[in-house]
C-alpha cells in the first residue's frame, strides 16, 4: 500500500446529494460539473491512464475494455449497466436517482470514444421510478440537443444473473436475459454483432468526470493501486446504512466506523457471492481488489454487511445460499444442481440435525462446483458458503454436533440482510 | 511454440448425457449429478478418443481447440484457435444417434406423404391403378432405407453401443409395435409386387394384399399417431421433452452429416423409381379389370 490518504469520505459522484432528493436536472448538472467536454478519440488512453476500473463487482480495468472495442473493425455498441441485481447494494440506484446526467455524459463519451452509433440504457423492469426519472433524462437531452448519439431506456427482468454483461447484450438481441458462454465475449461481438462495450453506471460517472478533468485529477484521490473514490454500500447491523463515496485504499474498519457498525461481530464483504470475515481482521484492510486479496475476498461492488450480534452466521449464510440456488439461470447442470444441494446442506447444519457425513459432503461439492458455469454464479455461491464454515468454524462443529447456536434458537434473526422474494419463473424476457 | 489440444465445455449446452465420460474417462469424469468434470488438457496419447468424445456429444456442447503456448513472453496468457474439423462430420453421419434419429425421421416425412398419396389412389382405384402400382414400387426404396436406419440403431443398442445405449430402446409399447410395423410393411409391398409378377386371376395374392394392408394399416396409424408430434422436433433439432433438454428455446441443435441423411434418402427415392420404371408394364393385364367388389 502506499500513499494513504487521511480524508476516507470525498464527494465526486456524489456532490450535491444531500441538497437534492430528487435527479439532478440537465441545468443543475452543468453548473455542478460543466457541460460535457467535447469527445475525444484518446478518452479511453485517459481512462487508462487515470486507471478506472470497472465498478460492477468485476473489477477490469475500463481503458483496456474500451481499447478492445475500439480495435475492432465496424461500427459499436455501449451498454450501460444499470441493473445493480445485488440485492444489498444500493450505490448504482443512489447515483441514478441523484446524478443521472454525470452516467450520461459518460455513455455519449464512451461511445465517440469507441465509435459506437447507439447507447442501450439497462434497468431493472421492478424499478419504475427509475425508469421514468431516465426516460425524463433522455428526454431532456433529446430536446437540448446535446448528445451525438441516440439513447434508449430498457427495462429488464430482475434476476440476480441477468445483470451479468452477456444476459444483457442477449436480451438487448431479442433473447432472455441470462448468461451465455463466453466466448465471443461482447466487446468482440455483442449487440447485433457489434463490438459492444458493456460497463457499470458507476464507472461510466467517472468515465464523465475523467473526460472533464483529467487522468492526473481522478488519481489525486485514492491510494496508487485503488485510484479514484468508490461508491460502496453499507448494510445489515448498522446504524447508519446506506451508500457512502469512499477514497480508494480507505479501511473496511473506517467504512465500519462511517455507518455505524454496532459490534465487532462478522462482516460479508463483496455481497451475496462474498466472504465472510471476523470485523477485528477485515477492520484493517484496504476496501480494495489488492488489499483483499490476500484475504480471499474481493471488495465486488462495494458491500459492507455486517452481521447482527443476535444472528446465526449459518442461518444467515443458509437463506442466502437459498435465494442464489433459487435465482440460477437453470442452464448449467453444476449450478442447477449443485446450489440447491449445497443449500440443502448448509441449512441440515443452521438446523443443527445434520445427517451422517453431510460436512464431508459439502466440502466435496464445494470443491467440485467452481469454474462449471457459463457465468460465475456458481462460484459466488460457493465463496460464501467456504468462507462460511471457515469464519464461523467453531459454530460449525457445534451445530454439526447437534447443538446449534442460541441466535439460531431463537428464531428469525434481527437485523437480516435483505432476500428478494421469489418471482414467477420463467420471466426471462 | 508448444501446441497442445484443450476441451472446452459449454456448460449451458450440456444435458448431462454423460457420453464424454465413457469415451474419455482419463479426463472426463461425472459428477453426482451426472455432469462432466473435465480436465482439459489432453495429451496427444489421449487425442483420437478425444476427438471421439466430442463428435459423439449428444448436444455437441463439447469442442477440441488447439492451443499455442507463446513461451517467448513466458505469457500465461494462450491462443486459442477452435479446431472445426472435429465439427464438420465426416460422411459417416449415421453413427450419431441424433443423425440417426433424423434419417429415420426425415424418411418417415417421404413415407407419410408417399402413403398419404397411395391412399388416395384407393378411392378410385381403377382408375389410378397405374399410379397405384407406380407408387408403391417407388416407395420399396425408403421402406427399406427405413427399415435400415431402425435396424442400425437395434444393432448399435444390442451390441451395446454407448450413445445408443444411453439413449435406451424405444417406448416399450413402441418396442412391441415395432416388429409389426416392419413385417407388415414388407407384407403390403411383397404381396403387391406378387400381385404384379403372377398377374390377375391367378392365386390368392390380391386377399392376401388387402389382409395385409388392413393388418398393415392398423399398425401404422399407432406408429404415425405416436411420432408425427415429435417430427418437427427431431427435424429442427428443437427440444422435445424427449431429449433431455431443460426448456423449450435453447440451441437448434445442428447435427453434422445433413447432406448424406438428404443423400440417402435421394438414393433411396432413385432406388425405388428404378425399381417403379422396370415393373411398371406390368400393371397393363391388371388394366381395366374390376377387382375391389
Amino acid at each position: 500500500m502506499s500513499t494513504q490518504t487521511t480524508r476516507p469520505l470525498a464527494a465526486r459522484l456524489t456532490v450535491g446529494w444531500h441538497q437534492a432528493a430528487r435527479p439532478a436536472s440537465l441545468g443543475e448538472h452543468h453548473a455542478r460539473y460543466g457541460p460535457r467536454p467535447e469527445a475525444g478519440r484518446d478518452l479511453a488512453g485517459a481512462v487508462a491512464a487515470a486507471g478506472l476500473t470497472g465498478r460492477g463487482g468485476a473489477g477490469f480495468p475500463t481503458g483496456v475494455k474500451m481499447r478492445a472495442v475500439a480495435a475492432r473493425r465496424g461500427p459499436a455498441v455501449v451498454v450501460v449497466n444499470g441493473m445493480e441485481s445485488e440485492p444489498a447494494s444500493e450505490k448504482d440506484q443512489a447515483l441514478l436517482a441523484r446524478a443521472p446526467h454525470l452516467v450520461l455524459d459518460g455513455a455519449v463519451l464512451a461511445a465517440h470514444a469507441v465509435g459506437a452509433g447507439t447507447v442501450h440504457v439497462c434497468l431493472d423492469r421492478a424499478r419504475d421510478q427509475q425508469i421514468t426519472a431516465l426516460m425524463r433524462a433522455v428526454g431532456e437531452r433529446r430536446r437540448a440537443r446535446v448528445d451525438p448519439v441516440p439513447v434508449m431506456v430498457h427495462g429488464l427482468p430482475r434476476h440476480y444473473v441477468s445483470s451479468e454483461e452477456t444476459s444483457l447484450v442477449r436480451w438487448l438481441n431479442g433473447g432472455e436475459a441470462r448468461p451465455v458462454t463466453a466466448p465471443p465475449r461482447p466487446s468482440d461481438r455483442g449487440v447485433g454483432r457489434h463490438p459492444t462495450l458493456v460497463d457499470n453506471v458507476e464507472t461510466l460517472a467517472h468515465v464523465a468526470l475523467v473526460a472533464r478533468y483529467g487522468p492526473a485529477w481522478f488519481r489525486s484521490a485514492g491510494s496508487s493501486d485503488a485510484p479514484g473514490t468508490f461508491l460502496v454500500t453499507a448494510a445489515g447491523a448498522v446504524a447508519g446504512p446506506g451508500v457512502y463515496e469512499i477514497e480508494g485504499g480507505t479501511l473496511v474498519g473506517d467504512v465500519l466506523e462511517m455507518s455505524g457498525a454496532v459490534d465487532d461481530g462478522f462482516v460479508l464483504l463483496g455481497g451475496y457471492g462474498g466472504t465472510w470475515h471476523p470485523m477485528r481482521e477485515a477492520a484493517q484492510l484496504p476496501l480494495t481488489a489488492a488489499g483483499l486479496r490476500a484475504a480471499g475476498a474481493s471488495p465486488g461492488a462495494g458491500l459492507v454487511l455486517a452481521l447482527a450480534p443476535s444472528s446465526c452466521g449459518l442461518a444467515e449464510t443458509t437463506r442466502i445460499l437459498g435465494y442464489l440456488a433459487r435465482e440460477g439461470a437453470q442452464q448449467c447442470g453444476p449450478c442447477r444442481f449443485g446450489l440447491p444441494a449445497i443449500a440443502d446442506d448448509f441449512a441440515q447444519l443452521a438446523a443443527g440435525r445434520p445427517e451422517d457425513g453431510v460436512l464431508d459432503r459439502l466440502h466435496r461439492r464445494l470443491g467440485v462446483i467452481p469454474g462449471r458455469g457459463a457465468c460465475r454464479h456458481p462460484d459466488g455461491a460457493v465463496r460464501l458458503a467456504t468462507s462460511a464454515l471457515n469464519a464461523f468454524a467453531s459454530d460449525v462443529r457445534a451445530h454439526a454436533a447437534g447443538h446449534p447456536c442460541a441466535a439460531f434458537r431463537r428464531g428469525r434473526t434481527a437485523a437480516g440482510l435483505p432476500i428478494p422474494r421469489p418471482r414467477a419463473e420463467g420471466q426471462w424476457r | 511454440m508448444a501446441m497442445s489440444l484443450r476441451i472446452r465445455i459449454d456448460p449451458t449446452a450440456c444435458t448431462g448425457h454423460g457420453v464424454c465420460a465413457d469415451l474419455l474417462p482419463e479426463r472426463i469424469e461425472l459428477d453426482e449429478w451426472g455432469f462432466p468434470i473435465i480436465q482439459p488438457e489432453v495429451p496427444s496419447s489421449l487425442a483420437a478418443p478425444a476427438r471421439r468424445a466430442v463428435r459423439a456429444c449428444p448436444v455437441l456442447a463439447l469442442r477440441l481447440q488447439r492451443t499455442q503456448k507463446n513461451q517467448r513472453e513466458g505469457n500465461p496468457g494462450t491462443v486459442t484457435v477452435t479446431d472445426r474439423r472435429h465439427h464438420r462430420r465426416e460422411p459417416d453421419a449415421t453413427d450419431g444417434v441424433v443423425g440417426n434419429e433424423r434419417l429415420t425421421a426425415l424418411t418417415g416425412v417421404v413415407l407419410l406423404i408417399g402413403f398419404a398419396i397411395e391412399g388416395m389412389t384407393l378411392l378410385a382405384l381403377h382408375r389410378l391403378l397405374t399410379l397405384h402400382f407406380f407408387l408403391g414400387m417407388l416407395l420399396i426404396g425408403p421402406v427399406l432405407l427405413k427399415i435400415g436406419s431402425t435396424g442400425y440403431r437395434f444393432a448399435r443398442y444390442y451390441t451395446g453401443a454407448a450413445p445408443y445405449v444411453r439413449k435406451g430402446p424405444p417406448a416399450p409399447f413402441m418396442r412391441l409395435l415395432g416388429p409389426f410395423v416392419i413385417l407388415t410393411s414388407l407384407a403390403v409391398l411383397g404381396t403387391g409386387v406378387m400381385l404384379g409378377v403372377a398377374g390377375p386371376g391367378s392365386g390368392p395374392w390380391l386377399f392376401f394384399h388387402k389382409a395385409s394392408f388392413v393388418l398393415w394399416f392398423g399398425c401404422m396409424t399407432l406408429h404415425v399417431l405416436t411420432y408425427v408430434w415429435r417430427l418437427p422436433c427431431i427435424l429442427l433439432g428443437t427440444p422435445d421433452g424427449h431429449g433431455g433438454h431443460a426448456e423449450p428455446g435453447v440451441a437448434r441443435m445442428a447435427v453434422s452429416g445433413g447432406g448424406t441423411r438428404w443423400l440417402l434418402v435421394g438414393a433411396a427415392l432413385a432406388g425405388g423409381l428404378v425399381i417403379a420404371l422396370l415393373t411398371i408394364h406390368l400393371v397393363g393385364p391388371w388394366d381395366g379389370r374390376l377387382f375391389f367388389h
